[in-house]
């Protein structure tokens, strides 16, 4: 069942167009995380959402009822905020129950909720704290609390993590999505961080100039990146890039980027391709190996194999960086945690093209795969 | 000397900085003589006021009184006349508490009521409103006094009480305006979206989110409007009449009384009577004074 659904939503700043036809539908249960680099709109999607910002154009509808023109009580949400904006004059238990205090819930219900919440989010100890008195794990927890006390029909999360170290964030991370499991809430989550968006996500937005470039599940995101802006956006380190030229070498199509051709994956719809057509050849770090340590494993299929003098190696435990250059661009290889390899040094590398990806260079867009052709076909004709 | 005092060599060495100890030395000589400033005739007032007629005739400005008398504070207070009435200070005394209480407290109120839309419900053309009040802070009492009385005799508030309040509320906003917006710049806009998320309205918001962390530019707010109004003169002994003055105005007609003998006991006692009101907001509230004027630039 449809819970969230925006559509042909459209926000302007004064000439600023911040949003451009925002276009989604989540179900029930959905974990959907909007990311994107700052200043993409992500924020102001979900601010829309809430009801904070009046949209431009367009729709918010929440469990099938139009809430474009509500107030954010009315719009059965809650939310927890980056700098989780809990009331300092109030104690942790007050500003659980407050939302239940303004709709006016008699206050033997409201201890019982507010009860039920801390116990669920383990900070029983703090109701009667006040939040100057609070970690900044235990604000988190109080930020939630006040929010899951309503039993909205969706959660509205903006950057929550964002002002946690790095241990308690991946912490809460868990926590939020063992939460999410548990109740099977529907969550709108806006980040900056591709992790906590693939570690947490349901179905991921990946927004940029106020226009969502690509909306799938994490996996799809992952692999089958729409273009080359989500491509280089998700995953750390970023997808490289290779640039060059697609030739019909006899039957088999290459990317010729200059000393070298490599051939273009079997996964790929060669017809959507042209002779001398630019284009970029997308290859993750973690499918680029040491030749010496893949040599036996005959599971991988079609390869590229080429040497390189390494300049710089950073080990991060369980897996060692390497970067070096071809022609000019920036590659990164994330080699296994015991690979003894050394700046300049040249060793022999073996890149997997069962994932490789090819763009056209122009457009940045992806060219489809053979499992997609139909698809692709049909959208060319549109 | 700065490099010498910031020169590890020297330091724990045991040298002693004769330079450092004499510019500190001569900084509370400073500090020492500008208190002996304010305190030399404040003494000498108390002394006075303790005193009898012929002793201050006979005596030394400075001394302290060979025999402690209060009946000059008690003329003062109940007894003494003004123009034609004989009971002291005491009640003008009273039309000053009626005028500086609803004062203060209404502009106050509106002061925070605007500081809190111009941070948080901004509208367009906001700053022209901020900028409008902000330019009524710095218009010249003397300037308005005609207009205004003009305005309080339309208003049928001519030489009354209320008149006199509503004219220090009009003077007030600004102030308490500026102080009230500059203090809620620095609280996060995400409080008052929580609250609006949390179901709580534009008073609702004001009342349980923001006025319960804003004591410390209320206390500021207060002191600043209750010296104000209770110390000025202008105002009110231009727009109050016969029994509706203030007691800054009845103590000038007190002091400046020209028949009979001249009694400085009495005046001492009246000056300090006058005084006392604003001397008890600022001890008791000094320490929130101070708060409320750093809490500006530390956040938090």
């Amino acid at each position: 069942m449809t819970t969230l659904a925006v559509e042909n939503l459209k926000k302007n700043f004064g000439s600023t167009q911040v949003l451009k036809d925002i276009d989604m539908e989540i179900g029930t249960g959905d974990f959907l995380v909007l990311v994107g680099p700052s200043g993409c709109g992500k924020s102001t999607l979900l601010n829309v959402i809430a009801g904070l910002e009046k949209q431009t154009a367009g729709q918010v509808m929440i469990a099938g009822r139009d809430v474009s023109n509500l107030q954010p009580k009315e719009r059965d949400i809650a939310m927890v905020f980056q700098s989780y904006a809990l009331y300092p004059s109030m104690t942790v238990e007050r500003n659980i129950g407050f939302s239940l205090e303004m709709a006016g819930v008699d206050k033997a219900v409201r201890a019982e909720r507010i009860r039920e919440v801390a116990e669920l989010l383990k900070i029983k100890d703090l109701l009667k704290r006040r939040p100057s008195q609070l970690s900044g794990g235990q604000r988190q927890r109080v930020a939630m609390g006040r929010a899951l006390v309503r039993e909205p029909q969706v959660f509205l999360f903006d950057e929550p993590l964002s002002n946690l170290d790095a241990k308690l964030r991946v912490d809460m991370r868990i926590e939020i999505k063992k939460l999410h499991q548990r109740l099977g809430a529907t969550i709108v989550y806006v980040t900056h961080d591709q992790i906590e968006a693939m570690t947490m996500a349901t179905k991921i937005a990946v927004m940029k100039d106020g226009i969502i470039q690509q909306f799938g599940g994490p996996k799809d995101i992952y692999d089958r990146p729409s273009n080359t802006f989500v491509a280089t956006f998700m995953g750390s380190p970023a997808m490289n890039l290779l640039s060059g030229v697609a030739r019909k070498a006899g039957s088999e199509w290459v990317v010729d980027h200059g000393s070298q051709q490599v051939a273009v994956p079997r996964h790929i719809d060669v017809s959507a391709l042209r002779e001398g057509q630019e284009v970029l050849l997308g290859i993750r770090p973690e499918a680029v190996h040491l030749t010496a340590e893949v040599a036996h494993d005959d599971r991988i299929d079609q390869v590229w194999e080429f040497e390189r003098v390494i300049d710089v190696t950073e080990p991060t435990g369980p897996a060692t960086l390497a970067l070096f250059e071809i022609d000019g661009t920036e590659f990164h290889a994330s080699l296994s945690g015991d690979a003894v390899v050394e700046a300049g040094h040249s060793y022999a590398f073996t890149a997997d093209l069962a994932k490789a990806l090819v763009f056209d260079a122009l457009s940045e867009q992806r060219i489809a795969h053979v499992d997609e052709a139909g698809a692709s076909e049909a959208d060319q004709a549109a | 000397m700065s490099v010498a005092a910031l020169d590890p060599a020297r330091e724990g060495r045991g040298d002693f900085d004769w330079s450092a100890r004499f510019s500190r030395f001569a900084v509370y000589a400073v500090l020492v003589f500008a208190a002996l400033v304010f305190l030399v005739p404040l003494m000498s007032m108390v002394f006075t006021s303790l005193k009898d007629m012929d002793e201050i005739r006979g005596g030394n400005l400075l001394a302290p009184p060979a025999e402690v008398t209060f009946s000059a504070w008690v003329k003062a207070w109940s007894e003494a006349c003004i123009s034609v009435q004989c009971d002291g200070l005491a009640p003008y005394f009273i039309n000053s508490l009626l005028i500086v209480v609803p004062a203060v407290i209404i502009s106050v109120g509106l002061g925070a009521l605007n500081g809190y839309v111009l941070t948080m419900w901004r509208f367009p053309g906001a700053d022209w409103v901020f900028a409008g009040l902000l330019f009524g802070c710095f218009i010249p009492f003397q300037i308005v006094l005609i207009p205004m009385a003009r305005m309080l005799g339309i208003m049928g508030l001519a030489g009354s009480i209320p008149g006199v309040v509503f004219v220090h509320i009009v003077y007030g906003i600004g102030f308490t305006t500026l102080f009230f917006r500059n203090y809620y710049a620095s609280v996060p806009k995400e409080l008052v979206k929580a609250a609006s998320v949390d179901g709580a309205g534009f008073w609702g918001t004001w009342w349980h989110i923001l006025m319960p962390i804003s004591w410390p530019i209320v206390t500021v707010a207060v002191i600043w409007q209750f010296t104000g109004v209770w110390n000025d003169f202008l105002f009110g002994v231009s727009f109050s009449s016969g029994g509706s003055q203030p007691v800054t105005v009845a103590l000038n007609n007190l002091v400046n009384t020209s028949t009979g003998v001249k009694e400085y006991n009495v005046d001492m006692a009246g000056a300090m009577i006058s005084a006392f009101p604003t001397l008890f907001v600022y001890v008791v509230a000094g320490r929130f004074f101070l708060r409320g004027l750093m809490s500006g630039a530390v956040k938090g």
